[in-house]
Formats: structure tokens, sequence, C-alpha cells
């Protein structure tokens, strides 16, 4: 018996580890003489997200829904233009910038490239030494144990510490990033398609990994993906983005069962199964994703819904409860 | 551990192999390190290769003037009667020390600002890129004349004037690098983890701009070897009796139809330097081409 | 069917200063007239190569050590390099993961089209431009009119897809080699683009090579599926059977390596290993090293290539027993 599903959960109390409220992050797009912003990019544009303690929470959508954007606002890579992030009921903006920097321990992130989120020119010893340099706490920890500890964590030949990243291979790296997130001994953890860019079998020890640390450790994941598939092994609950906004959320057993928004269903259809007898009908999408500068009116995927009515471009959906937790933003539910 | 120190042994094997392989590809590259193995060389044992290092120092001897090259003196004399080959020995030293100072120099002026400009960006890139606009405006020949003149003509302030006009070069190098490196997930993640970002501009991008730098510090030796002997042959550089190359050739146009080996030899080893540093630059920009580094 | 591509025993070796990588080895090769035929591979196994390959289109440091590329009784590597420049893009047209390399910057696609259909057949700009037109919305670009005026760089990834296949289509390639074609693009894109291929077999009869790392991808298009590790096809057999009745052990790792929601109280199967350095390819089987079942023939024997029911084969010491069993 193995892991997301396991009893841990059930036993724990149910405590909110990180929100987000309303946030939004507008990318200036620049011009003219001055280099003037011109115009905005709404990459996010009013996200309110929660991740429970012990909770998976999956982000999926297309590239230009803000995902990305999304984690990187939340580990504070990029600033927010506006709404605000709660980490255990705390705003993290609120004490300025030294609260800000308290929960980078707390939060960590892995990146999707294996090859270029480890710095080429340094020893895996220093990369993994990195998260801890940067705080006091951690004064005097003897480098070399901790990269030795942290490369068994994820099932790495601890003698190879002092090596450099090119001498391991993609999946390899991939783990090592992932022990660099886990040095700070995180409450949640970012992991910004992790498997996208490695081997199908190296993504299967990958995925053991994440869903072994998961079991034993006390640690929450949003997983950021364009695969259902992993998402749905991984997470438990998910929420479906569209155009800077979130479109669907909810338990991760209801959404795919019985996904209520047609974008949802559309994204759904359109992932090719393995099985070749899969006679389940494709959803295909007139048209392109609109520009994100300039959002169309009132419900932001009407330009493509196979179901939208005349006043879809004009009333802006809200994201409502349909029971159990799972919302979704249509007028048409 | 005994595992360890193996992989490591091959790895420097492997590393080792790929560069007798790169060189073997190159042999142009191959003579220009030999030459420059040689001139270094030359230059750290003046004293024990030159046969009169007093020569060098400017002790004359008028009776033994502009001698043809012989037995004795292996490239003739000047106009002194100082031996020609102790003098452009230790010549050497000084063009490979000049070379080495204002290369150094231009780089600590040049790279910390381009790391700023390129891993800032904003107000900060334009300020910093708009003075370098002004220094890139000037050729950098005339800057360093008008600044040699203004700071006194000796071989020091040359060495400023030239590193004063040089260090944008290396801000334009860095702050591309930077603004390319900037991008990367390896520096959002570093920013994620709360690194501070004087640590992220000199551990994390500094450290993978290194392959462009190297290869400009290296063409850039030559360049500046026969810019400060411009400025020497100007009169605005060395000052006589030293024994730089410019100054020499400057000395010996007077007697260039009775004694050509007067200015041949000096310019020859000029020529040659110089070759030797661009063939070793162009072979390093090949081998840092990511796609050469493939393989 | 006939087939309309066969590759026999093609080898395609890269110069390298640690020695003489073998990225390519395929013994047997054929697509039929009028097939969707699926090259699945993960990156590094050679797939991209196959590809260019089958075009002469391998530069130095690469080379071709042997090997025959029959398509339509001619063998392409034995072609003049006139000739086969007529073969490029009108007989076999080439679709690419990044469609921007192969158009012209600084043409209007319409502009690109008129190009390619005069080319190919004397009829006035007029004519070509309906024709364009007219191949545009086989495609489904939205609003041809519009869409011909436009620069490459002002098109959708998807989009600048559908232009490349109304170029390959106007052309009247026989055969379409599609490389990774969707890999850059969303998923609602690229079911768009899948649809659209599948359609053009339907309707014009193309024969598409559809090369692929996505095995979702390769099981919702494909009549056959050839799986490629290390340059070598390792099992090639019918899309059903392949995916319902795998025989080499690979193929079955790769499977069950897809996470699905069945599988979440699971582990995935945890197949260690990386694929080989192809300068230093293991003996024997190629991917006996990370094999669960290996054998010790496997690390001796090269295994040879077997039929094991209709269509399918593959190249494994043990389906030769399964295949000896069943008859």
């Amino acid at each position: 018996m193995h892991p997301a599903t396991s009893q841990r959960k059930a036993v724990m109390i149910m405590a909110e580890l990180l929100k987000t409220v309303n946030l939004k992050k507008y990318f200036p797009v620049r011009g003219g003489l001055f280099q003037r912003p011109v115009a905005w990019v709404h990459a996010l544009d009013g996200v309110s997200i929660q991740i429970d303690e012990g909770e998976s929470l999956g982000v999926v959508g297309e590239s230009g829904c803000g995902k990305s954007t999304l984690a990187r606002v939340i580990t504070g890579i990029y600033d927010a233009t506006s709404g605000d992030i709660l980490f255990k009921g705390k705003s993290i903006f609120s004490k300025g910038a030294t609260h800000y920097k308290s929960i980078r321990e707390d939060v960590q992130i892995v990146f999707q490239d294996p090859y270029w989120s480890l710095n080429p020119r340094l020893r895996v010893m220093d990369i993994l030494y990195e998260p801890l340099e940067n705080s006091k706490k951690y004064r005097g920890v003897n480098k070399a144990a901790k990269a030795r500890e942290l490369m068994e964590l994820v099932g790495l030949d601890p003698e190879k510490a002092g090596e450099y990243p090119h001498e391991f291979s993609g999946g390899q790296r991939q783990r090592i990033a992932i022990a660099r997130a886990l040095a700070t001994d995180p409450k949640l953890l970012i992991l910004d398609e992790p498997t996208s860019a490695v081997d199908t079998l190296s993504q299967a020890q990958v995925l053991n990994l994440l869903a072994d640390l998961y079991r034993t450790r006390n640690v929450s994941y949003m997983l950021i993906s364009h695969d259902l598939a992993v998402v749905q092994y991984i997470c438990r609950t998910i929420a479906v983005m569209y155009l800077g906004q979130v479109v669907e959320s909810g338990r991760i057993e209801d959404v795919f069962e019985n996904p209520l928004h047609p974008y949802t269903m559309a994204l759904f259809s359109a992932i090719p199964s393995i099985s070749p007898d899969n006679t389940r009908e494709r959803i295909i999408l007139e048209g392109n994703v609109p520009s994100a500068v300039n959002p169309p009116k009132g419900c932001r995927f009407h330009t493509r819904c196979p179901e939208a009515k005349p006043e879809c471009s004009n009333v802006v959906p809200e994201l409502k409860d349909y029971g159990n937790g799972h919302s979704a933003a249509c007028i048409r539910i | 551990m005994i595992a360890f120190k193996e992989t490591a042994e091959k790895n420097m094997n492997k590393k080792a192999g790929y560069y007798i392989y790169l060189l073997k590809k190159s042999p142009l590259t191959t003579a220009g390190l030999i030459i420059i193995g040689i001139l270094v060389a030359l230059a750290i044992f003046a004293p024990l290769i030159a046969p009169y290092p007093q020569d060098a120092a400017g002790i004359t001897h008028v009776s033994e003037k502009l001698l043809p090259p012989g037995a004795s003196h292996l490239f003739g004399t000047d106009e002194l009667g100082r031996d020609m080959f102790s003098r452009v020995i230790y010549g050497t030293r000084i063009s490979l020390g000049v070379g080495t100072l204002v290369v150094c120099l231009s780089l600590a002026i040049g790279v910390p600002l381009g790391l700023a400009a390129g891993y800032a960006g904003g107000i900060i890139d334009e300020v910093i890129m708009r003075i370098t606009d002004i220094f890139l405006s000037f050729p950098p020949m005339l800057l360093a004349i008008v600044i040699a003149t203004f700071l006194g003509r000796n071989l020091t302030n040359a060495m400023i004037a030239i590193a004063i006009s040089w260090w944008p070069w290396y801000t334009r190098l860095i702050r591309s690098e930077a603004i390319s490196l900037k991008q990367r997930p390896f520096i959002e993640a570093a920013k994620a983890m709360g690194t501070s970002r004087f640590k992220i501009m000199f551990r994390h991008i500094l450290i993978n701009s290194w392959s462009p730098i190297i290869v400009q510090a290296s063409m850039d030796f030559g360049s500046v070897i026969l810019t400060s002997a411009a400025l020497s042959f100007l009169g605005l550089g060395a000052q006589p009796p030293q024994p730089e190359w410019g100054l020499m050739l400057n000395t010996s146009r007077n007697y260039f139809l009775t004694a050509p080996w007067y200015s041949v030899f000096p310019g020859i080893f000029m020529f040659i330097t110089v070759l030797a540093f661009n063939f070793v630059g162009d072979g390093l920009r090949e081998f840092m081409d990511p796609k050469l580094r493939r393989l | 069917m006939e087939n309309i591509l066969e590759i026999k025993n093609l080898k395609v070796d890269f110069a390298t200063f640690r020695g003489t990588a073998h990225v390519l080895d395929i013994e047997d090769l054929c697509v039929r007239e009028g097939e969707i035929y699926g090259i699945a591979g993960e990156s590094g196994s050679g797939k991209s190569i196959l590809a260019l390959s089958i075009l002469n289109l391998i530069t130095p440091p690469g080379r071709i050590a042997q090997g025959q590329v029959i398509f339509s009784g001619r063998d392409l590597l034995k072609l003049h390099p006139r000739e086969m420049n007529g073969i490029r893009g009108e007989e076999i047209a080439m679709i690419f993961q990044d469609p921007m390399a192969s158009l012209n910057p600084v043409l209007t696609v319409g502009q690109q089209m008129v190009i390619t259909i005069r080319q190919h057949r004397k009829i006035s700009a007029k004519e070509a431009e309906k024709e364009a037109k007219r191949r545009f919305e086989d495609v489904k670009l939205p609003d041809p009119d519009t869409t011909f005026k436009k620069y490459p760089h002002e098109l959708s990834g998807g989009m600048r897809q559908r232009v490349l296949i109304a170029l390959a289509l106007s052309c009247g390639a026989k055969l379409l080699i599609a490389d990774e074609a969707t890999r850059a693009l969303d998923v609602t894109i690229q079911a768009g683009i899948l649809d659209l291929l599948r359609e053009l077999r339907k309707n014009n009869g193309t024969t598409i090579l559809l090369i692929t790392n996505s095995l979702g991808v390769a099981a919702q298009m494909c009549d056959r599926v050839g799986i490629l590790y290390t340059g070598k096809i390792l099992e090639e057999a019918p899309v059903r059977d392949i995916f319902k009745k795998p025989s080499h052990p690979y193929t079955k790792a790769l499977i069950d390596a897809v996470p699905t929601a069945n599988l979440k109280d699971q582990r995935l199967p945890n197949i260690g290993g990386f694929v080989p350095d192809p300068i230093d390819l293991p003996a024997g089987c190629t991917f006996g090293p990370r094999c669960p079942h290996v054998m010790e023939v496997c690390r001796r024997t090269k295994p040879e290539r077997i039929g094991i029911g209709p269509d399918h084969f593959a190249s494994c010491h043990l389906a030769k027993k399964s295949g000896d069993d069943n008859g």
C-alpha cells in the first residue's frame, strides 16, 4: 500500500497552509521612446486557491494560463501586483520583506528544466547547500554530511556529491533539484512541471520518489503540470486554469468524473489516452487561446467555448461551489 | 571512497583527452599556445637568458653602437651600444606585464559594472550603459592618447589610459551574458531560496560567463600590447631607457637604412606575440562553442 | 497494401572525439501506402535522425554508413542531389516541431504558398492564390483571406503548423513525415492538428510517418507502431497489439510507466539506469542493462527480429520463446 491516499491524512486535522486571495500579476508590455508600459499582460487575474496541510493540489492548464506565474509569485521570484498570500493564516506581505523571506524556507520550488535549474558550474554538494547558506538557522551544518543525507533521501549515490550536474542524467538531475528543495525541510513544495522534460521511465521513478516523500514527510505539494495523468497520480485536489483565472477546482475524483466547465471537458477530452480502444469523444476547440494582453470580456473562454451563449460575452461568471468543494465558473451550469 | 577517486580520475582523463582532441583539431591554437609559453618563459627567465642584463637596464657602451647581429650580439646593438637581444627579451617582460595588468584592470572595472547593469536592469542598466556608450564613442587609441597626455608621460599612466578606454567592452559583454543567464531557472531557483543579489551575481552569473570573458581577454591581450607599444612609439608610454618594443621601434626609425636589424627584431617579437594571442583567442572561441563542446 | 517506403539495414553514425556514435540501426522498416505509421521513442532514441536520413539530410559529422531507403521503388540514398531535391517537398514533405524554422520570416505565408504551388505547376499567380486559399480552407485555417496576408510570426504555433501542412498538401506529397509536429503545442491545439492529419489521410490518402515521444499520440493516431530505443526498433506491431499485448520488456515498461488514476495506490515500475551512450552501446541487447528480465544470453548476443504474430515483430530473446510456444 503506497502513497497518496494513505491514512495519515485521515488522522490529521486539515489546517490551511497556504492561501492566495484574489492574486493578480500583470506584466508590463513596454514600448515607445521611454520604454513606458503601453499595455499589461494579465498573467494572473484574481486567483484564489487554497492548499491545506498535507494536501496535494494539482494546477493544470495550457501554456499562458498563468500556472507557472502563480508558482513564481508564491515563491517570491515575481512580486505580486495585488492580492494577498496567506501562509498559515498570516499574510506574507504584512510585515514587509522580512516575513516574506521567512517563508522561503517553508515554501520551495522544483522547476521543469533539469538542465538549467542547476548551476552547471557548481558541484552538487554546493548546489544542495545553497538553501541552507541563506539562513542563520543552519549555520554550522556540515556541507558534505548534509549533501550525503539529501542524496540518500532522493535515492542517489552519496559518493557522487562532489560531481558536477552534467555527470547526471535528466531524471537524476531532477532528483537533485528535489533534494535541494527539501534541504530546509519545507512545508510546501511547489513542483513546476517536474517530469515533463525527462523520459517516461525516469518520470516513473521521479513520481515514485514524490509519492514516497509525500507519504513519509510532513510536506504538501502544489503540482503544476499540463500532464493530467501525472496530476491524477500525485494529487488529491485540482484547479484548472484558463487565461489567468481558475475556472474549476475540487477534489480530483469529482472533477475528473464530472467536469462542469466546458473548458475542463475539452481539456480532458484532448488528452491522448494510451488505450487504442478509447472511444471517448474528442471536443475540438475552435480558434486560438486569446492574448492575455486583451483578455475577452465576460467569460474568458467564450471565444472558444462550444456552448457559448450571447450573454457569456457580457457576464463575468463567478466561481460557485456545487458541493463537496467542487466549484466552477460558468453561467451555464 | 575509492570508487569516488576512480570516477574523479576517469573524469580527469576524459577531460584531458578532450583537450588533446581539440588541440589536434586546431594546429594554429597549439602554435599560439606554444609561442605564448615560450614568451612567458623568456619573460620569467630573462635575467638568465639575456647575455647582458645590465644593457636592458640602460647601461650604455657607445663604442659598440649599431653593431650588426653576430656571435656576441645575437640581434646586434642599438645606437648606444646596448645588446638588442637582451633588450628585446626584457621587452617581453614589459609587454606581457602591460597586457596582464591592463586586461585585469579592465576586467576589474568592466565586470562588476556589466553584472550590475545586466542583472539589475532598469535605471541602473540605463545609467551604466550610457556611460559606457560615451567611452565607446571615442576611438580607443585616441582616448588613450588624450588620457595619457593628461596624466603624464610614463608607462603606468599609459596602462591606466588603455584600461580606461578598454573596460566598456567587458561591461557590454558581461551585461549581455547576465541578461541571458538571469532568465535561467537556476537563477530563479536561487531567488526562490532567498539567495542575495550579490551572491546571485557573483556566484551564479559570473561563474557561468567565464568562457566569453576568457575568449575576449585573450584576444584583447594582443591588442593591448599593440596599443601600449603604439603609445610608447608616440612617446606617451614607456620612457627611455626602458626596453619597450614600441619605444625601440621609435628610436630605430632614425637608423632604419643603416641598421635595419634594430627595428626588425622588436617588430618581429611584437608581431609574433600579437598573432599568438589572436590564434589562441580564436581557438578558445571555437572550443567554447556549445555545438563543439557537445561532442 | 503496397509499401511506399522501405528501409533496409540503415545505419547512421556520428563521428565524435571519443569515438563513433551509432545512433541509428534500422534492420527493416516498411511503411504501407495510406497508413499512419508511428515511431515512438524517447529523446535520444534516434527518431529525428531517422526522419532526416529518409530525406538524405544527414550532414557531417554524421553519415549514413550503409543501408537503403526505398521510396516508390527508388533508393533515395543513391539519387543525384538534384533528383533528391525534387523528391523533398514534392513527394515527401516533412513537418517539424518548430514550424517557424521551416517558414521564411520575411514572406507572408500566402506568398510562400504561391511560390511553392507555382514551382510545381505552371499556373498564373491569380490561380495559385485561389489554390492557396482553398488549401488554407482544407487545413481549417480561420479566415483564409486574412491569413494569406500574414507573416509567420503573426500566427500562433498551431496555425503555423497548419500552414506547413497546407504547404505539404499543395505540392501533393504522398508521404508526410511529422517529426514531433505537435510536441510544442498545447493539448487542445494538438487535438486539432491530430484530427487534421487523420482527415488528410482519409480524404487524400496521404501516408503519414508520425514520429512522436508520446505513447498517447501514437495510440490515438497510428495503424502500426514501431518502438525505437538506441536507434533500433525493438518492437513493431499493429497499434492494438502494441498496447494490449506488448512483448518486449521495454514496451511493457513504457506502457506501465504512464501514470493513471487506477494506479494511484501502486508504485510505477522502477526501471533504473538510463539510455546508454551511443558510443559505447552494450553488447547484445541494448536494453539489457535496464531490463528486469535480463538473461545471460542478452548480454552476449544481439536479439534477432522475430515475428511473433501477424505484423508483430520484436527483437528480444524472450519473445523468441513465446513465439515458439505459440506455434
